[in-house]
């Protein structure tokens, strides 16, 4: 199969190539702009993200297989711009359980598992809005897009080490039952905090 | 636990129909390239913003005239080939965020009393051919981001963080206000000049040169508008100080309801930048100046400066989304006001403070005014 490098490579003297790398990686594009800052201006990000690859192009290592780490790096950079928008995006995803199906087949103790279930999916939710957007980024492309330490490092331009140490902090963050044990941790010696 | 994670994945909507609008530009880019690629410096197209320069007029309400102002307005963005190759990318070093010394008084106290002043103070009525006069400096960063291969306005075109040269730009002009604010308004401005350069010195100064043509040259004195907000806007401040209800709260609801719904932090961010940006006109009823003064005191996150001349400096942050950390999205509004007569003599606006080379205390844009009463136009 003809890597992404090959492609790019190609492109120079045949523009029309580059295309290819568009069927290839639009889609994961799209969905990491989308997961962002949403369906509108994803479209923005990802139109932009192709046509600053393909101008640019001549700069790709030729040394590097995949264009993916390339390609979303400058989605990242893209989406810096949308700021507002993104914060706007992590809110709608805190709120969008509110909004899934909520039909009622099934009996009642299905029904309470649900319940039970739909609060732990929203309490997770809400704890991956709040976190700094840089860890939310890289837990955003490790977790959803299923990228690699390595691919997540090429990506945001950090050294693996970096990306290692920011999921390490997203598990601690997210890890419920850690914060609960360090929250009655703290209240057994009199700091209580506001919340888990 | 990162399992858990990817159940929370949300469903991708409106996916094709982004792909199809992508792929047509992304094909119309294609057979626009006539020649093979080359060198990328040769052929790179960037986008100078001309950003803030001093068109505006000032506005002035009610009877009795404060002063004029410049609302400066984005220029049209011109196209530019560069022709040298970029430096090599500099190291990124996180400046220090200043923070505002703490007094005794609180932001708010602070901006009670500007209410107070700015009620209570008489500001000059203009005899016949009279005109208010404010002069006006803007200096304006402008940033380049070398792998998007970028040039704009600082926080707005391009990613203060992402920079890797910046640049400032400073423009000088005056605005000429007359006794009856809705007759005509003059204006003039000089040529922009080199402020200071950051990041990559060599890509800065370039990119300054080239931006300078996009601010374009000066202007001679010219009859102009009402002047709009810095955003732009079908509405002219006027319509604003005339509009807007007086009672600090109804104003506060009242600019809510007209910028409509955002994002923790920003909702009460974009009302104080928005009655920064009108104050800072130095114009309308003393009486709905002051009442802005108490809408500003009412919102979060000030903190004030010692006083110094006379003057007093206020500090807005807003921490953008969610984020309880917010440690990459710092937005930072300063005004900096006259105690005595509530007039504004300088405003800053400055977005991801701390974040990238470009130190902290160097706002996207600061603007400073000073007003007198001239007898003739120049």
């Amino acid at each position: 199969m003809t890597t992404d490098s090959e492609i790019i490579q190609r492109s120079l003297q045949q523009p029309a190539a580059f295309a290819e790398l568009f069927d290839r990686h639009a889609r994961a594009v799209n969905a990491f702009a989308t997961y962002r800052v949403g369906r509108h201006a994803a479209e923005d990000v990802l139109s932009e993200t192709f046509l600053v690859a393909f101008r640019r192009r001549a700069d790709f290592d030729a040394d590097v297989e995949s264009a993916a780490p390339w390609l979303l790096g400058i989605a990242s950079r893209l989406i810096r711009r949308h700021r507002t928008v993104e914060a706007k995006q992590w809110l709608s995803f805190t709120a969008s359980i509110a909004q899934q199906d909520r039909s009622s087949s099934g009996g009642l103790e299905d029904a309470l598992s649900r319940v039970d279930a739909e609060r732990e999916v929203s309490a997770l939710k809400a704890r991956i809005a709040a976190l700094a957007p840089k860890d939310r980024e890289t837990l955003l492309l490790y977790a959803w897009l299923g990228m690699s330490y390595e691919e997540v490092a090429a990506t945001l331009g950090v050294p693996v080490g970096t990306v290692r140490s920011r999921l390490n902090r997203v598990r601690r963050r997210l890890d419920s039952t850690r914060r609960i044990q360090a929250f009655e941790q703290q209240q057994k010696k009199g700091e209580t905090l506001g919340r888990v | 636990m990162f399992e858990d994670v990817q159940q929370t994945k949300p469903e991708i909507e409106g996916a094709e129909e982004n792909l199809a609008a992508a792929r047509a530009l992304l094909l119309t880019a294609i057979q626009q390239e006539r020649k093979p690629a080359r060198g990328r410096a040769a052929r790179r197209p960037w986008f100078v913003a001309a950003g803030i320069l001093g068109a505006v007029a000032a506005v002035t309400a009610g009877v009795l005239v404060v002063s004029g102002i410049t609302a400066p307005a984005p220029a049209p963005m011109p196209e530019a080939i560069p022709t040298q190759e970029p430096a090599p990318k500099p190291t990124r070093v996180p400046s220090p965020v200043p923070s505002p010394i703490p007094t005794p008084m609180t932001g708010a106290e602070v901006l009670q009393g500007a209410a107070n002043a700015a009620a209570g103070f008489a500001a000059p009525v203009l005899a016949p051919g009279q005109y208010l006069r404010r002069a006006w400096t803007t200096e304006t960063l402008g940033a380049f981001d070398a792998e998007l291969g970028y040039a704009g306005q600082a926080g707005y075109n391009v990613s203060r963080a992402m920079a890797s040269s910046a640049w400032v730009i400073i423009r000088s002009g005056a605005d000429y206000s007359p006794a009856e604010l809705r007759s005509q308004w003059y204006q003039e401005w000089e040529a922009p000049v080199a402020g200071s350069v950051y990041g990559d010195n060599a890509q800065a100064l370039a990119q300054q040169a080239q931006a300078l043509q996009g601010f374009g040259s000066g202007l001679a004195l010219s009859p102009s508008n009402a002047p709009r907000l810095p955003e732009g806007g079908a509405e002219d401040v006027l319509w604003f100080f005339e509009t807007m209800p007086h009672d600090p709260d109804a104003m506060i609801a009242w600019i809510h309801d007209y910028l409509g719904p955002d994002v923790q932090g920003w909702v009460d961010g974009k009302v104080g930048w928005l009655l920064i940006a009108l104050l800072s006109h130095n114009v309308g009823d003393p009486e709905m100046r002051a009442s802005m003064y108490r809408a500003l005191s009412l919102l979060p996150g000030s903190t004030v400066s010692a006083e110094q001349g006379g003057k007093r400096a206020v500090t807005f942050d807003s921490h953008l989304g969610s984020s309880e950390d917010a440690e990459t999205s710092l937005r930072r509004f300063t005004l900096t006001i006259d105690m005595a007569t509530g007039i504004v003599t300088e405003t800053t606006d400055t977005s991801e403070v701390g974040e990238g080379l470009i130190p902290a205390d160097v706002p996207n844009s600061r603007m400073t005014f000073e007003m007198s009463v001239v007898d003739s136009l120049p």
